[in-house]
């Protein structure tokens, strides 16, 4: 007897490491840091994975992920001042990133942000 | 059965009980136990009988062969015989101790206080040398010198205010830290202390064994305390007595002393090492080296542990509490006339790959909120897991039985609970529950008899009862116990829990043989009360019962264990902290962290007056994540959510104030509005206790468990992972509570294996921290705290630091020839080793950090009995984990340090 399923705080460590290898692996050096920290940040919600406790894992940790995201979403446009969903309504197109993409024209932070 | 006595004149005594025919069980094919009642009446002195007694997991009856040893002595070659007899033979109750069931047989306990009718015994007489001597067959009259004709317990195992036996107890230890395992290569002389005064037996006037001897016969102590007695102490005494041929008699009775030996064993994926035992007869030897209970819970604990487990001393106190809770569900089971299996039969039932992920599962643990937080206040459930088993009749015979197909269901689970039989563990864990709760009593109260008279509850053992038992939702025949679940939602009627009365299938008539304790036994004629310290060693004790009690449904070698159980347990712990988690939220406070049974919540410091708009402004400089905003109600209103009904019941609850507060409040006279209260809303609602206590009075009636305001704390630090800094932990927090006093958990002071100088350091500045109220004295406090900390650095660069204040101790993994790495610890082991230091897996080792960095592995750390002053220590590495364990203190008060 005893504890014969894994728990989730261990999942969430081997779907990392299984990511980790062959995506990660092909994701640009400075993008690999927020792969980790991603999954990372499951953990903040991983009663909610552990109560629920899918049979994918991955299930979990994607509803985590985008419950982080909106999260911080919202707390940015809190922050900010804005709504966001007002101007998705917006017809006007939105301005484009002046460089090839976000990450380039940034400075990166040392390490990835916590809110 | 051999017993020592200490009578009312304080003269020790040696008596023996002929009268006791311990008994076991065989059960199988009618020919087969025919053929086996022939065969062993001719081969010793037995008794075998056919009769009936009920299987554990169907309370049904089966016919068995009683099989009654006439000398205890029998009893193990007996089973082993039959065992050997025939393969389809099942044994019950056949591995027991035999104290134990001589304890259960006369309804007395150890070191309980008894009345004796025995034979007259000549000075000097030994009767367990005659009975050596002369067999097992008594005379026909009059019986030997020495012989107990009744014996009747004047002491109940359940009172809390008992008399402590007046015991002569001898101390012996050996110069140097009493830590460090001598055998290791380095201690002084041996120090023997009677009464506190300690005096040293050198081998320079006369060999220490010789010396011992001396103290022995002058003084004949009850009790031996010793540190490092068993593997070190008495075996080396021995040892030189033999050699020297002097007579060291350490026991009392005329038989050589008994030891084990030492072994590595795994639990729950750590290797362990028991030491060796030496114990003897007559007399207690307690090593508090090796004693689980005399270590952690001191005499007053052991003392407790035996009264209420009726196990031997010298074995309870090197045994593991869950020995003590197993002997605990036997004797109830004993009692009521129960096979008790030999060894664990009931393996885990087939389940679906879904159910078993669902049914898998431990308790829920919301990670902290990280940051500095003011006012928050520690929700306990008390004894959450031992009160579901009490409360909701889970215990291993219980769960799924077959008897109520219809019974109630587990939450998520859908496991059903015997409504017909109460369980044989929630029997055991409410008794304890009962005295826990009654020892927390009399230590909040001061030394106070909380007056509570025994009664007998018809199972042989008797409870006490208090008022607060409905409250609690502890079982008693009298009051039975409210079924919440109906009120928390997917637990419905439990008949046998609501009833006032057992049913008639639920009164389960005891076997002749086993006659229950009397009915009003005799009080105890001598009783002190305990002081608070004693009640909080005997409380702690009665914890680590309950704890494992607990554990052990999920033991894979647990007499008593099913995992079914543990799961159900574990369900409804999870089910009651989300509706206690809802409840909170619900009256606008803010779960910081909750702990499988413990909720650390927030009072918001304004509450606003727009319904529906709970939460706001938190005081607390938080770093957490993915709180919910204000600007995101929660869903929980519009039905959808299966919270919905109980936010129902929780208004009502919200708007009546209990009766007996309206009476406490009537009484009290009415203050004069303060200015505060005049002010327009929104009204700035200073969190006090009264509010965090109102909580738990609701969350206690929501989840009909007992919940404590454990605290209210002045601040809370919870603090992030070392790994990374924004993930929490769950157990890396400080905390102060308005009285001062600190709550430390996964720091460095906490480790086992932490030097005392970095302990003793974080410790000092924890209490600095301690004196601030916010977070504005806590950053003036830091600067004191930091000044400190400086301190001891320099104490560390100036070389003044004592040697054994940076030693550090490590559990070895595996034997120290198998390491791969050069671990400090491996290093350490493997200089042991070199020394001729015999090392196991699971011992520990200590040694200092002298060159982390060199190059040559052996110089890097020496351990501690090879170190010699010149090595000196390592000033970096130590300096290192000096800032280490200072962090902490200085983690949030760096990054907030701006809003000063």
């Amino acid at each position: 007897m005893g504890r014969t399923v894994a728990t989730f705080r261990d999942l969430i460590e081997q779907e990392l490491q299984s990511w980790k290898q062959r995506f990660g692996r092909a994701l640009r050096q400075e993008e690999q840091a927020y792969l980790e920290a991603m999954f990372n940040r499951v953990r903040l919600y991983v009663q909610a994975c552990t109560y629920h406790f899918p049979v994918d894992a991955m299930h979990g940790i994607h509803v985590a992920v985008g419950l982080d995201h909106e999260i911080r979403l919202r707390k940015i446009e809190a922050a900010l001042g804005i709504n966001l969903a007002t101007q998705w309504m917006d017809s006007r197109p939105l301005p484009l990133p002046a460089g090839d993409g976000p990450v380039d024209n940034r400075v990166e932070p040392e390490a990835p942000p916590a809110d | 059965m051999v017993l020592w006595i200490i009578e009312s004149s304080q003269k020790r005594r040696q008596l023996i009980d002929r009268s006791f025919r311990p008994c076991f069980y065989v059960q199988g094919p009618e020919r087969l136990l025919a053929r086996l009642a022939e065969a062993l009446p001719a081969r010793a002195a037995v008794s075998c009988v056919l009769t009936e007694r009920q299987n554990i997991w169907d309370r049904q009856p089966l016919r068995v062969l009683q099989v009654s040893a006439h000398h205890p002595t029998l009893f193990a070659p007996l089973a082993r015989f039959v065992r050997r007899f025939d393969s389809d033979l099942i044994l019950y109750d056949s591995d027991l101790m035999l104290a134990p069931m001589y304890c259960w047989e006369k309804n007395v306990f150890p070191l309980a206080r008894v009345d004796i009718e025995a034979t007259e015994v000549a000075p000097g007489f030994s009767p367990a040398r005659a009975a050596l001597k002369g067999g097992a067959t008594p005379p026909e009259t009059g019986g030997l010198p020495g012989e107990i004709r009744s014996i009747v317990c004047r002491d109940d195992e359940w009172l809390t205010d008992y008399e402590r036996p007046p015991v002569r107890t001898m101390r012996a230890r050996l110069e140097g830290l009493s830590d460090v395992n001598p055998r290791h290569g380095r201690h002084g002389a041996m120090e023997v202390a009677i009464e506190n005064d300690w005096q040293v037996l050198d081998d320079s006037d006369e060999p220490a064994a010789a010396a011992f001897e001396r103290l022995l016969r002058v003084h004949d102590p009850d009790v031996l305390v010793t540190e490092w007695g068993d593997s070190v102490l008495l075996p080396g005494l021995l040892r030189q007595a033999q050699r020297r041929h002097i007579r060291l008699p350490l026991n009392r009775d005329p038989v050589p002393v008994a030891s084990t030996r030492s072994r590595s064993y795994m639990s729950y994926g750590r290797i362990l090492f028991k030491d060796s035992t030496t114990t003897l007869f007559g007399r207690l030897h307690i090593d508090t080296q090796n004693s689980f209970g005399a270590d952690t819970c001191e005499q007053e604990g052991l003392w407790e542990l035996v009264r209420v487990t009726k196990l031997p001393v010298q074995y309870a106190c090197r045994t593991t509490p869950g020995t003590g809770i197993s002997y605990l569900q036997m004797e109830v089971a004993w009692r009521d006339g129960v096979l008790i299996p030999a060894q664990k039969a009931e393996p885990e039932s087939p389940k679906f790959p879904d159910e078993l992920l669902l049914a898998d599962r431990g308790g829920l643990v919301f990670p902290p909120r990280l940051g500095f937080f003011e006012n928050v206040a520690e929700l306990d459930f008390v004894s959450e897991f031992p009160s579901i088993m009490a409360r909701f009749n889970i215990s291993p015979e219980t769960v799924n039985c077959p008897c109520c197909p219809q019974a109630p269901r587990v939450p998520e689970l859908g496991y059903r609970v015997c409504q017909r039989y109460r369980g044989i563990t929630s029997r055991v864990v409410e008794r304890l529950i009962h005295k826990r709760r009654q020892y927390k009593e009399m230590m909040r109260d001061g030394i106070r008899d909380t007056g509570h008279g025994t009664r007998d509850t018809g199972h042989g053992i008797r409870d006490t009862g208090t008022a607060r038992e409905l409250e609690s939702g502890i079982w008693t025949p009298e009051s039975g116990i409210r079924n919440s679940g109906l009120e928390t939602g997917g637990f419905p009627e439990n008949p046998h829990l609501t009833s006032r009365a057992p049913s008639p299938e639920a009164q389960v008539p005891s076997p002749e043989s086993r006659v229950p304790c009397p009915a009003s036994p005799t009080p105890n004629p001598v009783s002190r009360n305990p002081s608070p310290a004693a009640c909080k060693q005997r409380r702690d004790v009665l914890k680590w019962l309950l704890v494992c009690c607990f554990g052990y449904t999920g033991y894979k070698n647990a007499r008593f264990g099913k995992i079914e159980a543990h799961e159900a347990i574990n369900a409804l712990a999870r089910e009651k902290l989300l509706v206690a988690k809802e409840a909170a939220e619900q009256r606008g406070y803010r779960v910081l962290h909750a702990l499988v049974d413990s909720l650390y919540v927030q009072k918001s410091e304004v509450r606003s007056q727009e319904p529906g708009a709970s939460g706001s402004a938190s005081r607390g400089w938080g770093l957490g994540a993915g709180g919910w905003g204000k600007t995101l109600p929660l869903p929980i209103d519009d039905g959808r959510w299966s919270i919905s009904s109980i936010g129902n019941r929780q208004s009502k609850i919200g708007n009546c104030e209990k009766a007996a507060d309206r009476e406490i409040r009537s009484a009290l006279p009415s203050p004069a509005p303060s200015p505060q209260s005049l002010a327009p809303t929104p009204q700035p609602l200073a969190p006090d206790r009264e509010d965090y206590e109102r909580l738990a009075q609701e969350i206690e009636q929501l989840t009909g468990l007992p919940l404590a305001l454990e605290a209210v704390y002045r601040y809370v630090v919870f603090l992030p992972s070392k790994q990374s800094a924004e993930i929490p932990v769950p157990n890396r927090f400080f905390c102060v509570s308005d009285a001062g006093e600190l709550k430390v958990r996964g720091l460095e002071c906490r480790r086992h294996d932490t030097p005392p100088f970095i302990s003793r350091m974080q410790c000092e500045v924890l209490g600095i921290l301690a004196e601030a109220r916010d977070f504005t004295t806590y950053c003036a406090k830091l600067r004191e705290a930091r000044e400190v900390y400086e301190r001891y650095q320099a104490q560390l660069r100036e070389g003044s630091v004592a040697p054994e204040e940076l030693v550090i101790r490590k559990r070895l993994t595996k034997a120290p020839s198998s390491y791969q790495k050069n671990s400090v610890t491996a290093i350490a082991a493997r200089q042991l080793d070199r020394a001729g230091v015999k090392l196991r897996p699971g011992e520990n080792i200590e040694f200092i950090i002298t060159d982390a960095d060199s190059t040559f592995i052996d110089d890097r750390v020496r351990a501690w009995t090879l170190w010699e002053g010149w090595r000196g220590y390592d000033v970096d590495a130590y300096g290192k984990a000096l800032a280490n364990a200072f962090e902490p203190a200085a983690h949030f008060g760096k990054t907030v340090g701006g809003r000063q």
